[in-house]
């Protein structure tokens, strides 16, 4: 790897979420000891705006090229966070998270000297996964302007009418001489009663 | 296209393939104007299937008046001899000529960007119970069989008639959960369709003959939708007598035809005996016969009930797990016409994001093949789950291929690999290697290295945390997409580092969201385990467990069992360990 | 179906027991009927299966 990584680390307090349970001022003291990282910010809510800005603020002042959020859980803000960095300009995949609410503060709340570490071990992690990250591309592959329905019944016949009615080419395949299913062979139908042909 | 048959499909969302072949009619479908003037003459006759049997049809056919097309069918199969030359008199009949006994089946290729399954179901064959005695007694019949006789398009003109002596029957039973809810002789599911039509067969009988005596033999009726507790209470305001009881048997009088139902009624606890004229079995759905050509065209996978899976159960319920396909209708599981209607229009609109789009975006977290490594073995076509890799030809020189539109980042194929040829985008070796390292750092001894996947038990420990669930701080994560991402190298490397209990952990089967990759997990610990114990160390000390995103409380527990164990763990023997791992691969 | 008698070792708690099941099932989610693990490990394959792998 040619370029020389410069790690930006954003330890987030949740309010009192994170920074009830664990010290959140050690783990940025820690944070900033560790190889690479060249800027530690705390924040009391990262995921929110003045946060976000703090995140891009600091990506150009700093000329970072990877970013740890140290937060909740990815499942809820990697996406806020991966389009806050690519706003600033950097790979979206060169963001990485720290689970330290979800896995650490909320579970361990009566412990404040063994979350804390547990915290910094999450984020140690996170910012040597961080050293590895390269940037990724989501192409786009073209889609051809047709469907394909298999099964001529109630269903396929209303899936390739409608698909129809957007404007596109469908073809219905239907094994048997007729269009209609189980449904044409029926009476009437419930709850209504009426006829099913 | 009608009388056609899909048979191959290739390629990936956006651009697939399909041959489809189209049967030989043997007459001409836009020129036929459906004059009968070859029926009349056909000299053969068969039974016709759309009546259920009930009344014949020729050779030359039309299915049932209001078909589409509105055209004739030859169907050779009954065709004088096979021979259309020995007979030959519809041809002559034919006044626009478009009988053409010549005709072959044409294929057709047809490139389109999205597929909708919509292959429906099939029904319950009732002669496999023997005691209800369907094929043996002339006046027991299924609930598609009524359709026909209650219909005045059908074979009867809408008289409801019985077989045996085509005389009005008086007293009617009907017998519920045929072929369902049942463990032997039959489904173990509920077919979900027949206890309204039942509660309709006896609306639409009462309606014909306000003198007629039904009575419907239950389990539970599950009459839960619109309108439905509506008809159900109707159906019992006009006499209709609901006994809760199967039938045990059913016999037959030789002489009247007259049957002899016996039932346990449950409510009243006796059993009864009653005299009928007609028993109704109202059948169940079963999946489609032939649908396992489609699922292997389509790599789809089936639930243990035999219909489709969709990608998840909640969440993305007409969505196949193969990324532009989808399903309508009874294909995915039993049900109605509103809730078919209702399934196809989501398909339809599905579908049409992508058409509309006209691109799709692909998952930047794919599978890439490093071709120095790769020795053409052909594993990683094998175990993805998706089909997305081609298989590799060693003789040919062919390396395998990721068809990065289909796949979707478990990262099973790089786990698998034997010779480390696959690089998994965003999950790599050294970025989960360098998690394990730095996690197991400082105290290794006070730490439990825990491999969870993306979507269900990293959640479950999401779960946990939002639910304030308390368990031991030695618990520490790493995610991957997939738990069928975990190398067996990272396990290994973690019990290096000095780890005294692993743990690996994903979704329960049922609900793995990459169809199967959760299996190859699976075998994967087995084997671990078997070598751990070959090189005398304790399999205890690699965990499994399935945890979904929504068992909090099960991450939980999980957690405190594992603590448990972890402290039986001794300095000597995971100092023996890392020896003993020093050069294993 | 060729259901065979198997024997199952849960890494939990120690719990064994034995079960009839289809080798052609496998692999398939185990459960400790005692601890409600998962880390449940097949001790005796079905010979065919042993020679297969």
């Amino acid at each position: 790897m040619s370029e020389q990584l410069r790690i930006g680390v954003f330890v987030c307090e949740c309010g009192l979420n994170i920074a009830g349970t664990v010290d959140c001022d050690a783990l940025s003291e820690d944070a900033k000891t560790l190889k690479d990282v060249v800027c530690v910010i705390k924040n009391k809510y990262t995921c929110a705006d003045p946060g976000q800005n703090e995140i891009k603020k600091a990506i150009g002042e700093y000329n970072l090229n990877r970013v740890v959020v140290a937060s909740c859980t990815p499942k809820i803000h990697e996406p806020t966070f991966r389009q806050c960095v690519a706003e600033a300009g950097l790979n979206p995949y060169l963001f990485e998270m720290a689970n330290i609410r979800e896995h650490c503060s909320w579970v361990h709340p009566h412990d404040r000297e063994k979350a804390t570490e547990k915290a910094r071990s999450l984020i140690r992690s996170a910012v040597s996964r961080a050293r590895y990250l390269q940037s990724q591309e989501e192409a786009t592959v073209p889609v051809t302007q047709s469907a394909l329905v298999i099964g001529g019944g109630v269903a396929g016949m209303q899936a390739a009418l409608e698909i129809a009615d957007a404007g596109f080419p469908v073809y219905l395949v239907e094994k048997q001489p007729s269009l209609g299913g189980i449904m044409a062979a029926l009476d009437k139908t419930y709850p209504t009663m009426d006829c099913s042909i | 296209m009608t009388y056609s048959e899909v048979e191959q499909i290739a390629g990936y969302v956006g651009n697939f393939k399909a041959r489809i072949r189209k049967k030989a009619r043997y007459v001409n479908e836009t020129e036929c104007t459906a004059c009968r003037a070859c029926a009349d003459i056909c000299p053969v006759a068969v039974p016709d299937e759309y009546q259920q049997g009930f009344s014949s049809r020729k050779a030359i056919y039309i299915p049932f008046p209001q078909a589409v097309p509105s055209a004739y069918v030859l169907d050779m199969n009954n065709c004088l001899g096979n021979n259309p030359i020995a007979c030959g008199k519809c041809q002559e009949a034919c006044e626009k000529k478009c009988i053409d006994y010549d005709m072959k089946d044409v294929i057709m290729e047809v490139d389109v960007g999205t597929v909708v399954v919509a292959t429906g179901v099939d029904v319950f064959d009732p002669s496999v119970i023997p005691e209800f005695g369907y094929g043996r007694h002339a006046n027991v019949i299924t609930s598609m069989e009524f359709e026909r006789l209650i219909c005045a398009g059908g074979p009867t003109d809408g008289h409801f008639i019985r077989p045996s002596d085509r005389q009005r029957p008086r007293r009617i039973g009907f017998v519920q959960c045929v072929g369902s809810r049942s463990r032997n002789g039959g489904n173990p599911y509920c077919s979900n369709i027949c206890c309204m039509n039942t509660v309709k067969d006896t609306l639409l009988l009462k309606e014909h003959y306000p003198d007629i005596q039904s009575s419907v033999y239950y389990m539970d009726i599950r009459a839960f939708g619109k309108g439905f507790e509506d008809l159900y209470m109707r159906s019992k305001e006009k006499g209709v007598r609901y006994i809760r009881g199967i039938p045990g048997r059913i016999d037959e009088d030789p002489d009247t035809k007259n049957l002899l139902l016996t039932v346990e009624n449950t409510t009243a606890n006796r059993i009864e005996k009653h005299d009928l004229d007609m028993v109704v079995l109202s059948v169940g759905v079963i999946p489609q016969r032939d649908a396992n050509v489609v699922q292997q065209l389509l790599t789809l996978s089936k639930t243990s009930d035999g219909f489709f899976m969709e990608s998840h159960p909640k969440l993305k319920p007409v969505d196949a797990p193969t990324k532009g396909v989808f399903f309508a209708g009874c294909a995915e599981a039993p049900k109605d016409v509103k809730d078919s209607v209702t399934q196809a229009g989501a398909a339809a609109s599905r579908s049409n994001i992508l058409l509309n789009a006209g691109k799709v975006k692909v998952e930047a977290i794919t599978s890439m093949i490093n071709k120095s490594q790769c020795t053409m073995c052909g594993i990683c076509a094998r175990v993805c789950p998706y089909n997305a890799i081609t298989a590799p030809d060693k003789k040919k020189g062919i390396y395998p291929v990721v068809i990065e539109a289909a796949c979707t980042g478990c990262g099973t194929c790089s786990a698998e690999c034997p010779f480390d040829a696959i690089t998994m985008r965003h999950f790599t070796d050294e970025q989960i290697m360098a998690q394990v390292e730095t996690l197991l750092a400082d105290k290794p001894m006070q730490k439990i290295l825990c491999f969870a996947c993306n979507w269900c038990s990293y959640a479950g420990g999401d779960m946990a945390g939002t639910s304030r669930l308390e368990y031991p701080s030695s618990i520490v994560l790493v995610r991957t997409m997939c738990s069928g991402r975990v190398d067996r190298k990272f396990v290994l490397h973690a019990f290096r580092c000095g780890a005294p209990l692993v743990m690996v952990s994903g979704c329960h089967f049922s609900d793995c969201h990459y169809i199967s990759a959760v299996t190859w997990t699976q075998r994967r610990v087995e084997r671990l385990w078997n070598d751990l114990e070959k090189w005398g160390i304790r399999p205890e000390r690699l965990q499994l467990e399935w945890i979904s995103a929504a068992e909090g409380q099960k991450f939980a527990r999980v957690m405190r069992e594992l603590e448990e164990l972890r402290e039986q763990v001794t300095v000597e023997e995971v100092e023996f360990t890392k020896k003993v791992l020093q050069n294993k691969k | 179906m060729a259901c065979v008698e198997m024997i199952f070792r849960c890494l939990r708690c120690g719990h064994e027991f034995e079960e009839k099941a289809d080798p052609k099932d496998f692999p398939k989610e185990l459960t400790c009927p005692k601890c409600m693990s998962n880390s449940v490990r097949r001790i005796i394959k079905e010979r065919a299966e042993e020679k297969k792998e």
